[in-house]
Parts: structure tokens; sequence; C-alpha cells
């Protein structure tokens, strides 16, 4: 890892990050401005807006939904297939940061990555979304089926919680294996112009043999990530942020760290690039 | 030799005060019955775990109360309901009951109780037969009417004695066995029916069959319950401890344990070798919390909250008579048993490793503490009235727990926050159909929506009540409902005259229409929701045209020239059938603020006005004291709304749909 500099890779990369900004801000506002829409339609003249706009929100959100909920519910909907939706997109995203990585072009690296590779991409993408599915299955579904059993025979459900906690580490250590292995799949497809299968079985390996070296790198995203998370949770809360100004500053901050994470994921493509093999 | 005689005279003596019942521990304050004490039992018996039943006997002294002479009683069988699958309890639920499945219950699973023999006063083996008064289901064995040889006169006594056997069965609710030697009697040995008049003045046994959607009813009296166990048990219950866990010389392994409650509606154990004693106390009240080792950091919160509420109703409704409170916080394995409310004894439900701002583990334990007050000490007729108790049990619960935890009483955890009132009112404003049922009916008639009308719809009606009346005038109210009818069986009626004496005492604007709002809201299914659907200001016209002034013949043409003031009007809707005369808060685009009262009959209302500011907002019930409303976002309307909320939430959406699709596609 060296030092901390990777991470800020991405952030020179300005216009890139830019860009997958902006496609996916696109896509959220649709949903935003329903959101707008739908509660300026129900309560567009309530005082208890009032009440939202100062954070004590739980009476005047439950009869918001209790009354237009009906108007809600196609949002969720849309929120699936958008998602679907952003998973074909972000192959071609993906792509695109891939080749400008690996070629340094980051004029139209971005364009020419995803046009070229995109099919192969999503095919990946595919293969990877299956194995997840695969081996998610194969950590919960024998502790699921067992649950019920457990719940009226354990003496206590310290083991279940403590199951659950080994569980969930387990399953994020897959996670992170096979996002290496995905990783490392579209550098041999980009870089090597190997095979779809070619590149996903020497990805896999690859993932197999290194990630535990790429951990300590990894991990410090992670926690960058969960210091984001954690720092959006606490301004949220805050009461100077209820004002119209404020409330703007704080979409601000929002998108600031959305930012943020669109270039880590761009510093942490180029940190993998970094420690792989050569053809 | 002289040891052994004296050994000799002590257990002489010992047996004979045995006899006599003395008791060496208080199970209430005084030592003045509270209670009438009409239904008295001296239960003995032996349990052998190993097959999850007791036998013993059991002495019952019942007074007759009434004006009849009683021919024959009938008894509580509630083990029965787990005999088999037709039971009135069970049949017709299909073979899934509670998450337990039907079809693979092993012959040691189901459970019953059994009256082996029942004699008055030393006589013969009575007559007796199951009874089906609800039904007609001939395999129902949940009532046992028992025909007497001498009849009670009015005024008499009947001493009724009886060998009994109960077994548990693997619960299915309640009452029952589960993995780890854990047992729970409850509702365990026949209970006397209540012998009293109904609501037309005819005297009679008022014993149900046991239903799914139903509860409970007994008579006050006293209990003395006298255990024998093997020596791994822990055992709690219901009273004080007379007699804890002394050993049985001639039984090696065996203990004998004796539990004393007075004025008390029942009795209920509990007996597991896995149970942990921790001991607080609060003024007279000795609590005594039975919990797994691995709950053992929870055992402060459980604790905390079982204190408030003792305090809480001390002050607000009336002091806790009884010197013994006992709480189960069931293992895992006897969770089944958890959630509910037994006379100075109640259960809980809780959780390893709990997060401290999720607070429904304390919620339970007030609400459950709660019932010591609206079930056992006012006891209601559960099975005909639940709503006397759980939807007051709500009440005092959402009073308690935000008096002890504040604004965010239920839940304060990752931004999410949550007070007790606001989400019981949303239990019942979020039914499908809020016109399911009328609240004043009994249990077994509500079919859907039993919590939300029964205990949510009844504390939201209390909620507006405390609300309209203010907490001292509704402490006031409620302290003289629960003097008045303390340890007697109250019915709607007590209730209503209460409620309809503190209106007319402290006048307000719900106080004329109290008597039909009470009916309203209790008895028919009606739905109140008011709203404020427009404002419109336009400026006023001088008189123009040939105007004749101050009604002379003169005519003055006056040209058409706008005046200083501002036609002002608001739209008021009544969108439900529920009538409530409402206060109406305006306020103006100089600041300030008038009040009007509308008697809330129209389903549209205009207000007019002419003036030289305009109108900015209108809002119905601006203090929140009609928190029956189903709806208080249409409550006001504002010329000026504050569209940053709106905002905040259209962009707090935008952020999470970016997260949500940044990581769905990690692997793509
Ligand atoms: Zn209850």
């Amino acid at each position: 890892m060296n030092n901390l500099k990777f991470l800020f890779y991405g952030f020179g990369r300005k216009r890139l990050v830019t860009t997958i900004y902006l496609i996916q801000l696109t896509l959220a506002v649709t949903i935003g401005l329903q959101v707008y829409q739908v509660i300026d339609a129900s309560i567009g003249h309530s005082v208890s807006l009032e009440g939202i706009r100062l954070g004590n929100a739980h009476m005047v959100i439950n009869d918001l939904l209790n009354v237009h909920g009906a108007s809600l519910s196609p949002l969720i909907g849309q929120v699936r297939w958008l998602i679907l939706t952003y998973l074909l997109l972000a192959a071609f995203i993906h792509a695109g940061m891939w080749y400008t990585v690996i070629h340094r072009n980051e004029r139209s690296g971005f364009w020419i990555g995803g046009s070229i590779y995109f099919g192969r991409c999503v095919l990946i993408g595919i293969i990877f979304l299956v194995l997840l599915l695969i081996l998610s299955a194969i950590i919960w579904l024998p502790f699921l089926s067992k649950f019920g059993y457990w719940m009226e025979h354990l003496m206590s459900e310290a083991p279940l919680v403590w199951g659950i906690g080994a569980l969930l580490f387990l399953w994020s250590v897959v996670c992170v294996h096979l996002f290496v292995a995905s990783c490392y799949s579209r550098i041999y497809l980009i870089r090597d112009k190997m095979s779809v299968f070619r590149s996903v079985l020497k990805g896999i390996k690859t993932s197999v043999k290194k990630t535990i070296f790429l951990l300590p790198a990894l991990m410090l995203v992670l926690f960058v990530l969960i210091v984001l998370y954690a720092l959006h949770s606490f301004i949220d809360d805050w009461r100077i942020l209820s004002s119209s100004i404020g409330i703007i500053v704080l979409f601000i901050i929002q998108q600031i760290i959305i930012w943020i994470k669109i270039s880590l994921r761009l510093s942490t493509y180029h940190y993998l690039l970094t420690k792989a093999e050569g053809v | 030799m002289r040891h052994c005689l004296t050994c000799f005279i002590l257990l002489l003596l010992a047996s004979n005060l045995w006899g006599q019942v003395s008791i060496h521990c208080a199970p209430t304050r005084t030592t003045e019955a509270l209670s009438p004490r009409i239904a008295n039992y001296k239960i003995d018996v032996n349990f052998t775990h190993e097959e999850h039943k007791v036998t013993g006997s059991e002495d019952i002294t019942w007074h007759n109360v009434s004006p009849d002479t009683i021919y024959f009683v009938r008894l509580y069988m509630y083990l029965n309901a787990f005999k088999n699958s037709q039971s009135s309890y069970l049949s017709g639920a299909g073979l899934n009951v509670m998450g337990q499945d039907l079809s693979n219950r092993k012959p040691e699973d189901w459970g019953w109780v059994s009256v082996k023999k029942a004699v008055q006063q030393g006589g013969k083996d009575l007559t007796r037969a199951y009874v089906q008064p609800d039904d007609n289901n001939i395999h129902d064995e949940s009532v046992l009417q028992i025909e007497l040889d001498s009849p009670v006169l009015p005024g008499g006594i009947l001493n009724l004695s009886l060998s009994f056997e109960s077994k548990l069965p693997r619960t299915i609710a309640r009452s029952g066995y589960g993995e780890h030697d854990f047992n729970h009697f409850v509702h365990w040995y026949p209970k006397m029916g209540v012998y009293e008049q109904d609501i037309d003045g005819n005297w009679g046994w008022n014993c149900h069959q046991f239903l799914r959607q139903m509860e409970f009813y007994g008579d006050h009296g006293n209990y003395d319950v006298t255990i024998e166990s093997d020596q791994k048990f822990v055992l709690g219950g219901s009273g004080c401890r007379d007699i804890y866990k002394e050993t049985l010389p001639e039984k090696d392994g065996r203990v004998v344990s004796r539990f004393i409650a007075h004025d008390v509606i029942d009795f209920g154990w509990v007996a597991s070798p896995n149970l942990l004693e921790y001991e607080d106390t609060w003024e007279h009240v000795e609590i005594r919390l039975l919990s797994p080792a691995a709950h053992h950091n929870l055992v402060p919160r459980l604790l905390q909250a079982a204190k408030h509420s003792l305090s809480y109703f001390k002050e607000h409704l009336g002091e806790y008579p009884y010197n013994t409170l006992t709480i189960l916080d069931p293992p895992l394995h006897g969770l089944r048993s958890g959630f509910m409310e037994y006379p100075t004894y109640i259960t809980g439900g809780s959780f390893y490793a709990f997060p401290k701002g999720i607070r429904s583990m304390e919620s339970l334990i007030v609400h459950e503490f709660s019932h010591q007050y609206f079930m056992q000490i006012l006891a209601n007729n559960e099975k005909e009235e639940p709503w006397l108790d759980e939807g007051f049990v709500t009440f005092y619960e959402d009073c308690i727990m935000e008096d002890a935890y504040g604004d965010a009483s239920l839940a304060d955890f990752l931004g999410y926050r949550v007070r007790n009132s606001a989400f019981t009112r949303n239990e019942y404003t979020s039914l499908p159909n809020p016109r399911v049922s009328p609240i004043a009916v009994p249990g077994w008639k509500v079919n859907d929506a039993y919590k939300g009308i029964i205990y949510s719809k009844t504390a939201t009606i209390l909620q507006t009540l405390k609300r309209y009346l203010g907490e001292e005038h509704f402490d006031e109210m409620m302290k003289e409902y629960f003097v008045k009818n303390q340890f007697t069986h109250p019915r709607k009626a007590d209730f209503v005259e209460i409620v309809q004496k503190e209106f007319d005492r402290h006048q307000n604007v719900l106080s004329p229409v109290i008597d039909q709002f009470l009916i309203d809201v209790l008895d028919d299914t009606k739905v109140c929701d008011y709203a404020v659907t427009n404002i419109t200001n336009s400026i006023a016209i001088k008189p123009t045209g040939w105007v004749n002034e101050d009604n002379k013949d003169t005519m003055t043409f006056q040209s058409y020239s706008r005046s200083d003031f501002f036609q002002s009007s608001a739209r008021l809707e009544r969108k439900g059938d529920l009538i409530v005369p409402l206060e109406i808060e305006l306020k103006w685009s100089d600041g300030s603020t008038t009040q009007e009262v509308w008697d809330g009959i129209q389903t549209v209302f205009l207000l007019r006005y002419e003036k030289p500011v305009q109108l900015i907002s209108v809002e119905i019930d601006p203090k929140r004291k009609l928190f029956l409303d189903i709806d208080f976002n249409n409550n006001s309307y504002t010329t000026e709304p504050s569209k940053g909320g709106i905002w905040k939430y259209a962009f707090r959406s935008i952020y999470w749909v970016q997260n949500a699709i940044q990581s769905t596609s990690f692997l793509m």
C-alpha cells in the first residue's frame, strides 16, 4: 500500500468522475423529483411540512403513507427498475473506467472502453452475480433452514447472534474476493485481451492468491466509506441544517459524498491495476 | 433421645401450623382484605418435570354473593384447549397454530387438565360433565360443570375439594413446556367461573369456553399454593414466597415451595433450572426478576422499566397494593410463554444484544405491568370487554414510556425516532379499514385488526380525552374510576359514567357532545377526519355605481376603487363521519392569530372575513387534542408552505438512490 496516496488517484481525474457522477445523478433525480411532486401534491399546503423540515417527521410520514401511500408505492417499483437498469449501465461505466485507467486515456477512454467492452463486461458481471447468488445461498440457506428449530431448542439466542455475525463476516470475505476477482477479470479482458471465460478464471485465481495482500488497502477504502456514512448520519440530524440554506448545504454535502465514492472506486481500480501481474 | 423428642414436637407444631394456614410472608401492604375474596384456592401439587405434569389437590372456598341458590358450578379447564385439535381453541385454525405444526405433535406434546375427583364437604364424588355454552362444540372440554350435592344458599359458602392432574402441552401459547426443562404453569388448574349479573340484570355463570381471540376472567380471592418439585428448579410466580425450596428429607432431592397471593384473580408460576434470580426493591415492593444468563446485560433495563411503572402509577392512578412483583424474562426456548400478564407476575420478551436505542422490551415490561391495574385490580371481563384492559394498558404504557424516556420513547436508533403514542395511533390509523369493528365488543367478534382496534384505537381515544381534559383532570378522572371500581369487575358503563362526569365538571369544547362522542367511538365505527382544503385572499372592492348613501334618497356615483381590505375565505371539510366541535386557529399576514370554534357538523364549512390583512394559514385543532383524527396532515392549509421539508426528502431520496445503484452494481 506504501502510503495513503493511492486513495487520491480518483480526485485527479475530475472529468471522468464528474461524468459518471452526472449519469448517476440524472437517474436518481428522476426519482427525487417524483418524490417532490408526490409530497407536494399530497401535503404541499400543510403546516405539517414544517415538522418534516425540522426533523419531527414520524407522524407526518405515517399519515402521508397511510393516506397517500398509493401514490408513493409506484416509486418503489421504479427504484427497482432503476437498479436493474443501472446494473446494465454499470457494465458500460465500469468498462469505461477500466479502459481509462489501463490505457491512461482520460480524454475519450471512458466512452471507447465502454462501447468496446460493454457486452463482454455484462457477461462478466452476470457470471459474478450468479456466483454471488450461489455462494450466498451456500452460506445462508443452511443457517436459515435451521433457524426456526434453533429458536425453539437452543438454550440461548447468543450463539445465533454470534452465528449471524460470523456468517456476515464470512459473507463479506466472499464479497471482497468476488469484487477483487471481478476487477482482475476486467483487467485481463481489457489489458490482456483475454476471452471472457479465461479472464474470469484467471481473475478468480488472482483473487484467491492476492486478496489477502490487498486487504489493508481495501479495508482502508471500506473505512473511508464507513466514515462518510457516519458523517452523513451525524449531520443529517443537525437542526442547523433545517433552514432553506441548510437543506441546500446538506444536499451539496450528500453530493460531495457521492462524488468521493465514485473517485474512490476509480482509485481502487487503479490500485488493483498496479498490483496486477504483467502479461 | 431428647433431641429427637424436640424434633418430634417441632414437627408436630409445624404440621399443626400448616393446617391453620399460617403465613410468614406478606403478599399485600395491608392485612385487611382488599377484595371481596369470592373465590379462594388452596392448591397442593406434586410436579413431575419428566412428564411436565402436576398432580394434587385443590380446595376451593367460594362465596355465593348472589341472591340465587347455586345448584351447579362451572369451572374453566383452559389446558384442555391443547388436548387435541378438536378443541374450540384449535379447531378451524388449520394445521399451523401460532407457528406450531399440529401435524407433527407427538403424544407428549399435547396437554390437558382433568378432575379425578370432586367432593363437597367430604361427600361423594360429584357428577360432572363438560359443557359448551358458546359454540356447542361437543369436543371442547374447556368448561366443566359440577352438579352440587348440597346447593349453596345466597350468602352461603361452597367448599369444594378436587383431585386434579394438569399436563402441560409443548407450548403453543402462554402455558406449556419448552426445551431444557422450561415449564410454565399458567391457566393450569380448574378455576371457578364468575357467577354474576349480566347487563340485563340476570344472574348466571359467566364461564366462556376458551377461544383463540379471548383472554381470561375470574373473581378475586386468596391463593395458597404448595408445590413439590425437583431441587434443580428455580420457581417463581404470583404472590410472595412463604417457603422456598425447603428440602424434604424423606424425599431425596425433592423440595417444597409455598406461595401466598391475596386479593388476586389468578395464579401462575414458572419452573426452570436455567434462570438466574435478580432482586431489587421499589418502596414496599420486592421485585424479583428471573432471567437467563445470556440476558445479564439487559437486567438493569428491565428493572428500571418496572420501577418507573410503579412510580408512575403511584402518582397518576393509585399505589400498587402488593408487596411483590415477579418478572420472567423468558429464555429463547420459553419465548412462547412471554408477553403476558398474571397477578403480580408478568412475562416479558427480550433478546441478547438488543440495541439500547430500541426500547420495545422496556415497553413490553411496562405494558404487562400496567395489567396489574387493568385486568387484575380492575378485573374487567377480558373476554367480553377486552378494550377495558388492553386499550387502557396500551394508553398507560405510552404515558409511562414517554414519561421515562422522553420524546423518542420507543425508538431512538440510527436517526429513527419514534414516540410510543404516535406508534400506537398509527397502529389504528394505518388499518386497511379503520371501521372494521367497534371497540366495545367481545374479543371473539373482532376478527381482523384486534390489535389496531382493541389496543390502539382505545389508547388513542384515551389520549384524546386526556388532551381535552389536561393531565391533571384526566388523572383525577382515572383515580376516581380506579378507587370506585378496584377489586370489582368494571364494565363500559362504569367508565362512561365517570368520563361524562369529569367532562361536565371541567367544561371544554368536547363537553357538550361527550355522550354522543363516547357512543360514536366505543359502540360505532365512526372515523374522524377533518381537513382545511383551501384558502383564498382577494382585494375587496368598494361599492361602485350609483349608491344611496346612508339610506337617503340622494344617489351618488362612485367610480371603481380598491379598498384597503381583503376578502379572505377558508374552506373546511368534514371527511369522516365522527362529529366533534373543533378549535380553529387562523394566522394573518401581520403575524396575528385568531381563534374560532366550529361545531364540526357540516361536511363543508366556509369561513369568510374582510380584514386589512390576508389570511395566511388555518389549522384545525392546532394543539392536536383530537388525537383520533386519522390524518393530521390535512388539518391545516397555509398559503406559505415550508417547501424546504419537501426538498429535504427529495434530496434525501436522490442520495439514497445514488447509494443504492452504486452498491448494488459492485460486481458489474
Ligand atoms: Zn396486554
